[in-house]
């Protein structure tokens, strides 16, 4: 079994504590989130592993057996000193934007730099979340693809509400994080 | 070298008309083997220099790797910075001492209030227990035990039960060995860690105000949760009552050799526990004596005997109380005496006289 730190980043109400749920067993209730800045939970799973050297032609290792220890963090305008030690020791990063905000797409950027000030070698996802309201989008997912492109990440579309890729995207950093 | 090649072309004695081929070919021959002499020292010097380039270049590759492996590069500067170390200690004591004391001074004070807490629980206890039956039975058992009486009264008058043991990676707040005294797993140990290393980072950024300082203890109810962190990691053991002396020096022993043993494996701790399944055996230690030295309920009977004895107990408060009462009744009996004693025993005196 490998443990696997990993940190929500984004705005205050773009559905962090929500895909975590989603996605998730919890243990400690929401409320810490507000008391002291985060909360912990977690989810195993079994994903492909990195391939052997010289391994056969599918490109997948051995299957893996993970523990992803979540630390959704509480969503600030500003990255303050708590948060800079929250996320010390993350080997994976999701980056939250709502699709329906445009604003807090725009303030990823601030994320990144002040995550990986901490932590250099982090692997990043970028998450819209929220695409169940279709009406209201304020960004397209072209947007999001080219930001998470030039972090080299993967970007994906999400709804906490129905579930839609939120599986698919944690499994994806889980994977990443093996190579 | 312009200036050799243009040398050579001085000397070369070529007429200005076509020559046959023949005295081209000896003229090229000529010319090289002037060109030869004229330019194998700097050949050789050349060549020379060329291996001593490649020598160095193989040298400047070897501190690259060196210095991108950090493991390698700790062992290479280890020595040189141990003697440097030495050298100015023994060169500026002083010097060194100041620059020290902001480490040094909190180290010695921590261990002093450490040491002075194990004391004062040490006196408390003794005198306690110094006159009671108890205390009596126990002075009787530390003889034939050949230890302290204070270690005995220690032993049975505090219950002391660890219930739970993490091992937990500093920075990341993973979980990296768990033993429970029941033996059975629980099974959020790892979701734990990750709470407690949380609100350890948040109690530093929010009270630490840059100091080296860290969260020591949390107490909730009977229980208390007693950290003792190091460079990589830190031990958090869920006890129950008082620790014995020197438990917290134990846990740090127990800290300083898995650190020691597995130094490399926790700097870059990637979340595989396995190279470090040994640090459990070393954390045993913590749990197994503990639990060996003592009968659990015995000692909490013991314990709550020792309330109850100091509930019932003449406190000082008490006697006081008593005295004063004491006081007052002979000032009120000396006062009746001074008032009605004299005819009193005038009256006594005769009745017992006719009888």
């Amino acid at each position: 079994m490998i443990s696997k730190k990993i940190c929500l980043l984004g705005d205050f109400a773009v559905g962090k504590t929500s895909l975590v749920r989603r996605f998730v067993y919890d243990r400690f209730e929401d409320k810490y989130i507000s008391t002291i800045g985060v909360k912990v939970s977690r989810k195993s799973l079994v994903v492909a592993g990195a391939p052997a050297s010289g391994g056969g032609a599918s490109g997948q290792g051995a299957p893996v057996e993970m523990s992803l220890l979540i630390w959704d963090l509480a969503g600030s305008e500003e990255f303050d000193r708590v948060r800079a030690s929250y996320v010390r020791g993350a080997a994976g990063a999701i980056l939250v934007c709502d699709l329906t905000r445009r604003q807090t797409f725009d303030s990823l950027p601030q994320y990144l730099t002040d995550l990986t000030a901490v932590v250099p070698d982090v692997r990043v996802a970028v998450v819209g979340n929220k695409s169940d309201l279709v009406d209201e989008q304020a960004l397209s997912p072209e947007e999001l693809t080219t930001f998470a492109a030039q972090l080299e990440a993967p970007a994906y579309v999400t709804s906490a509400k129905s579930g839609a890729h939120v599986d698919d995207m944690f499994r994806h950093l889980a994977r990443a994080m093996l190579t | 070298m312009t200036e050799t090649t243009d040398r050579a072309s001085s000397i070369d004695p070529a007429p200005p008309s076509a020559p046959s081929p023949a005295t081209d070919h000896d003229e090229g021959e000529a010319l090289e083997l002037l060109r030869a002499i004229l330019l194998e020292q700097s050949r050789a010097r050349m060549v020379e220099l060329q291996g001593e380039v490649n020598r160095l270049q193989h040298l400047l590759e070897m501190l690259e790797e060196q210095v991108n492996d950090d493991d390698a590069l700790i062992a290479t500067i280890q020595p040189v910075i141990a003697d440097a170390i030495s050298s100015s200690i023994s060169d500026s004591r002083d010097e060194m001492i100041e620059a020290l004391y902001p480490i040094t001074g909190r180290l010695v004070s921590k261990a002093v209030t450490e040491a002075m807490r194990d004391l004062v629980r040490n006196i408390d206890n003794q005198m306690r227990n110094a006159f009671s039956l108890g205390g009596l039975k126990r002075q009787m058992q530390a003889r034939a035990g050949g230890v302290s009486q204070a270690e005995m009264a220690l032993r049975s008058a505090l219950p002391f039960v660890v219930e739970d043991l993490f091992l937990i990676h500093r920075d990341s707040g993973l979980l990296i060995s768990y033993l429970a005294r029941t033996g059975h797993a629980q099974s959020d140990s790892d979701l734990i860690s990750g709470m407690l290393t949380a609100i350890r980072d948040f109690v530093q950024d929010a009270f630490g105000r840059g100091e080296a300082g860290q969260l020591e203890e949390i107490d909730y109810g009977d229980l208390r949760i007693l950290i003792e962190a190091g460079k990589y990691a830190y031990i958090a053991a869920v006890v129950e009552g008082f620790e014995p002396l020197g438990y917290r020096g134990q846990m740090r022993d127990v800290l300083y050799r898995i650190e020691h043993n597995h130094f490399r494996h926790l700097r870059r701790y990637d979340g595989d526990a396995t190279a470090l399944a040994s640090a459990q055996e070393e954390m045993r230690t913590l749990m197994v004596e503990q639990l060996r030295s003592r009968d659990a309920g015995a000692a909490a009977r013991e314990a709550s005997r020792l309330a109850e004895q100091r509930r019932t107990a003449w406190t000082p408060r008490t006697v006081f109380f008593v005295l004063l009462c004491f006081v007052v009744l002979l000032l009120f009996l000396w006062r009746m005496w001074s008032l009605f004693g004299a005819a009193f025993d005038l009256a006594l005196l005769t009745d017992l006289w006719t009888l």
